[in-house]
């Protein structure tokens, strides 16, 4: 069976296909689009977690007797006489919160986050072929392609494509806000076009704000020559400097955290992923129109001493620092009214393998489990628990798309779902079909013009838990419109058409029927046009 | 091809094509003929050195190329170690792993404080240097073999990169797979690298992979078994950094312990290293016999691989960091005049840099400086002491022997963003403001055409820029801010005091240093 059939629905996108094709001459990302596309006022965060984070001692199949078989010095045991030094377990499934995640953590980290609807636990992601070398794997994650041979380059990033698309006279037309902004290091390849740079890498804001503007005013070189194209690009950077450390000011004074939130952002004692949070709550928080952040963690190559029965080591220190990270902001995003168009997803260029090695370590391996967070994610376990039964000759978790998520289908979700495009853009971008992972809602835009509108309540399935499994999904559509419900099984595969109509303006409540399918969690999609939206159901029998 | 195996991917790019291709390959390695004048002179010594000072480039022009480059080079077998080092490099250190969190912290604070003087004290190095030029290879090198001072949550004690850095000097023209040999067991690789932990029982793979990947090969010529089976020739070097630890060969040097080496037979890249008696399981031996020959075998099975591998990255680090499919050709000839060469790395870099290639206009101005060559630049170029050297390479991204990734810093447009640029002019204008206006006159005193406003203007600008830029900019240089609207004739007057005089030239560095070509070179 080709496994690649789920992925590839035809030859490659020829020309780049945009989102909108009125021209930017606003200067602003957000108004600066045609009615399709990112015209919304959605914010993504990546955390990009460096190293290869261990995603069997993150989430982990704690019931599992080979777990512990595998790791016998660096297993997180069930059966810790010390109460708390044991895995948690998530919602109704038979996986586990690494204690690190939660204990400690403000307002219980990831076990309060999922049971208040916050937190996409997508488990089994990676790509087929896995590359071990941290680099040719970070290349693939932030570049969205895995169809290359290892002598191919990768130098652009999903995200700088993304915005290339939207930018046709980008560098020399530049929207006023920068469109995507890292914090600290120099600027990732995730955030890199062929037309340059997409945005911009700050290390300390006051210091870029005091320190930034260099004043530069030099007239462009005409010429062909190398140097006359070095010239210019480092003439873009000084100029796109000056423009947006002005911007970023206003944010920065602008801005605040919500009062009982305390990232520690002047001396970075929780941590600097803490740090770098609470630096993007405050600039979102001061009126920022920045698209994309990248925050950083670093230290996930866990080769040696990772941990030891009683959860210390790097690797638990990490994973409380990365769930303090998100439970903070989420806090503080909901407190200030911005959480409902932001969302957050990690990555990480590989898992670990499963076997434990000689050093109370774990070597590089192969899938690994993201996370995805805001108010408007599907609160649910994605992907099939590890299955020690498949590993490959290396000994590492093969890859299977029966059973493993491939990493893209996150961002076709991002790019669809959240920034609004379409099919075809998310295909032009990752250059094949992709199917979404369904675990996000559409952004609740601060701009109005959805077609349907559900209030903030979502769509509601009226009886969702009770036998015979029968009831109502209700929304509003504001004007006439053709709307369709697919049912989409935890794997994100395709499960049944429920409705394929049109539809009057008005209240609608449309009767469904689940009997006939079996158990388990499903993700409703209702769409219109360019609008998606989706919500979580279970069927039970 | 020089007899070398040709592979599908090289046939089917179209690499290897005619006889009158080849002969065209052959002459873009073919010597420049011309003799340097100004312009050629500065681009040698601004790449094979740190800037070049005015009397640098007197002394070059009317020089053949390859006379140029044999005196830049200098003597291959001479090692030009430093003669004055920093005062700690043989001080012995504790172990803080397992002492008590106060003496750990104090270990550790020494290690920071001793790795920002040797950078201090390495820039210092490259800025005094004039010929032979030595240490622009050995900051090649070290962004080659990466070594990480900091690393997850450990350092590497500066000690043990001081000594890295020397054995860096002692091989930057050496034999290549003697110098890989060496870097295989050297000390501060062995930590960064886990060497040190690979056992038999426990292999770990980290140096294995990454002396292929990174080192040697690139990626792509070796299979995932082959990084195993290196990884078990590897096995058994320990290292002496602390005082509690043993140390067989001396402090902070590697040794061998024969329980931990893997003594059974290993298959690498198709061939085979033989079993190993155990009553041979000795040091040498196992160096001699096992080290030396999957280093060998690789340099062999891999020969063309390894030639290009190491061109490209020298092709990057000093001619140009993007040159696209343009510069193919030429690195595919200099890789095989290096396997000619028998992986001899002095007449690889003789040829390269003595090329037609090398002084063409596609090389000239369009390489973006590192901030070791801006800060070494700017200091050269106005003959001025640099202060707060690590916390400025740190603003500009270059931490040195600390790179961000095993990788290596990745140079070219990463080395300028929103956060560096700022950072690398405000470095330079800081150290213009450090000028009194007495010492600003006399520097420019040191040009001949100093009572030559217009002339004076063109020298300082050729000096600082690799291309010069338009006569209307000039003129701007010259008028507006050189002469502070004065007339020329008023110069030769205002050059003699000081307040008027010392306005304009702070005026036309400070906006020489803000142009973009000043951080090209």
């Amino acid at each position: 069976m080709k496994r690649r059939t789920l992925l590839k629905a035809g030859a490659l996108a020829g020309a780049a296909a945009s989102f909108g094709s009125i021209p930017i001459f606003a200067q602003n990302p957000i108004h600066a689009l045609g009615a399709a596309g990112i015209d919304n006022d959605a914010i993504l965060i990546i955390i990009q977690m460096f190293g290869g984070n261990d995603g069997l001692n993150t989430i982990i199949p704690a019931d599992n007797p080979e777990y512990v078989k595998i790791r016998p010095n660096i297993s997180v045991r069930i059966d810790n006489p010390d109460t708390s030094k044991r895995p948690r377990r998530i919602l109704n499934s038979d996986v586990y919160f690494h204690p690190s995640l939660i204990n400690g953590v403000h307002r219980n980290g990831f076990l309060g986050l999922i049971e208040e609807g916050r937190l996409a636990v997508i488990q089994g992601t990676g790509y087929e072929n896995p590359n071990l070398s941290h680099f040719r794997s970070t290349d693939i994650w932030l570049s969205g392609l895995n169809d290359s041979g290892p002598e191919t380059r990768l130098n652009e990033g999903w995200i700088g494509r993304l915005f290339e698309q939207n930018y046709p006279d980008f560098p020399m037309i530049m929207p006023d806000h920068p469109l995507c902004l890292q914090l600290g290091g120099s600027l990732s390849m995730l955030l890199q076009s062929d037309k340059g740079d997409m945005g911009l890498a700050i290390g300390d804001v006051d210091q870029f704000v005091k320190e930034g503007s260099t004043d530069s005013d030099f007239p462009p070189m005409t010429g062909k020559s190398p140097f006359d194209d070095e010239y210019n690009y480092i003439r873009s950077i000084a100029k796109k400097g000056d423009i947006y450390n002005k911007v970023i000011e206003q944010a920065w004074a602008k801005g605040t955290n919500a009062p009982g939130i305390d990232y520690a952002i002047a001396n970075g004692a929780k941590g600097s992923l803490v740090r770098q949070m609470g630096i993007i709550s405050k600039l979102i928080s001061g009126g920022l129109k920045t698209k994309v952040y990248l925050a950083q963690i670093g230290g996930f190559d866990t080769h040696v001493q990772q941990q030891d029965p009683a959860n210390n080591g790097q690797h638990p220190a990490l994973l409380n620092q990365l769930a303090n990270a998100i439970s903070l902001f989420m806090d503080d995003a909901i407190k200030q009214g911005f959480a409902n168009r932001v969302v957050g997803l990690t990555v990480s260029e590989f898992g670990r393998r499963p076997y434990e090695n000689g050093s109370n370590g774990t070597d590089h391996g192969t899938t690994s489990v993201q996370f995805a967070f805001g108010t408007r994610v599907q609160a649910n376990v994605f992907g099939a628990n590890p299955d020690f039964s498949d590993l490959d000759r290396n000994g590492d978790f093969a890859f299977d798309l029966t059973r493993n998520i491939d990493y893209r289908r996150l961002y076709s979700e991002i790019i669809q779902t959240w920034f609004g495009g379409s099919a075809d853009d998310s295909k032009s971008i990752l250059r094949e079909r992709v199917v979404p992972l369904p675990y996000l809602q559409s952004p609740i835009s601060s701009i109005n013009d959805p077609i349907l509108s559900f209030g903030n309540e979502g769509i509601r399935y009226s009886e969702n838990l009770n036998a015979p499994n029968n009831g109502y999904l209700h929304f509003e559509a504001s004007k006439d419109c053709m709307v369709t419900i697919r049912l989409y099984d935890a794997l994100g595969a395709f499960a049944g058409s429920l409705l394929n109509a049109q539809l009057q303006s008005g209240r609608h409540a449309i009767p469904v029927d689940l009997s006939t399918y079996s158990s388990g969690m499903y993700i409703c999609e209702l769409s219109s046009g360019q609008y998606r939206h989706t919500t979580s159901i279970f069927v039970r029998k | 091809m020089n007899g070398t195996s040709i592979n599908r991917r090289d046939f089917l790019r179209g690499n290897l094509q005619s006889k009158k291709n080849e002969q065209l390959l052959a002459d873009s390695l073919a010597p420049y003929t011309k003799p340097l004048d100004k312009r050629t002179a500065a681009h040698l010594l601004r790449r094979l050195s740190f800037a070049p000072t005015q009397k640098q480039i007197e002394l070059f022009i009317g020089k053949t190329a390859q006379e140029a480059v044999t005196i830049l080079l200098g003597d291959p077998d001479n090692e030009y170690q430093p003669t004055t080092n920093p005062g700690w490099i043989n001080s012995v250190t504790e172990n803080p792993y397992g002492a008590d969190i106060y003496t750990r912290l104090q270990i550790e604070g020494q290690w920071r404080s001793y790795h920002s003087d040797l950078q201090s004290w390495w820039i210092k190095l490259m800025i005094g240097e004039n010929t032979p030029s030595v240490e622009k290879l050995v900051h090649f090198w070290s962004n080659h073999f990466t070594t990480e001072f900091s690393y997850d949550d450990a350092y590497i004690p500066p000690q043990i990169l001081f000594r890295q850095l020397s054995m860096f000097r002692k091989h930057r023209l050496g034999n290549f797979k003697q110098f890989v040999e060496d870097v295989t067991l050297d000390t501060g690789m062995l930590i960064y690298l886990g060497g040190y932990l690979n056992t038999n029982r426990r292999p770990n793979e980290n140096y294995a992979r990454e002396l292929m990947e990174l080192y040697t090969t690139g990626i792509g010529h070796y299979t995932e078994g082959d990084v195993k089976e290196a990884a078990r020739v590897l096995t058994g070097w320990k290292v002496a950094r602390y005082n509690d630890e043993p140390a067989r060969n001396g402090i902070y040097n590697s040794y061998f312990n024969p329980t931990d080496h893997d003594t059974e037979a290993k298959q690498f890249l198709g061939r085979s290293i033989p079993a190993r008696d155990p009553a041979f399981n000795t040091e040498y031996l196992v160096k001699t016999e096992e080290i030396r020959q999957l280093l060998n075998i690789l340099f062999d099975v891999r020969k063309v691989a390894i030639s290009r591998f190491l061109s490209a990255k020298i092709y990057k680090y000093f001619f140009y960091s993007n040159p696209g499919y343009d510069a193919t050709a030429f690195i595919q000839e200099c890789g095989t005049y290096f396997v000619q060469q028998e992986f001899e790395l002095y007449p690889l870099f003789h040829a390269m840099f003595s090329s037609e290639h090398f002084f063409s206009e596609n090389i000239i101005g369009a390489q973006i400086k590192s901030p070791t060559e801006l800060i070494c630049g700017v200091s050269r170029i106005l003959n001025k002491v640099v202060t707060q050297i690590p916390a400025n390479l740190s603003a500009m991204d270059e931490i040195l022997i600390d790179p961000p990734t095993v990788q290596g810093w990745e140079a070219h447009h990463r080395w300028i963003t929103t956060k560096t640029f700022p950072n690398r002019v405000k470095f330079a204008r800081d150290v213009i403001t450090s000028f009194t206006d007495a010492e600003l006159i006399a520097y420019v005193k040191s040009y001949p055409s100093y009572d030559d406003p217009i002339q004076l203007t063109k020298d300082i600008v050729e000096l600082c820029f690799p291309v010069m830029p338009s006569q209307d900019l000039l003129q701007v240089y010259t008028k507006e801010l050189l002469l502070q609207n004065q007339p020329d004739y008023e110069w030769a007057e205002m050059v003699k005091g000081t307040t008027a005089a010392a306005r304009g030239i702070r005026a036309l560095l400070n906006a020489i240093i803000k142009n973009p070509a000043f951080q090209l070179c």
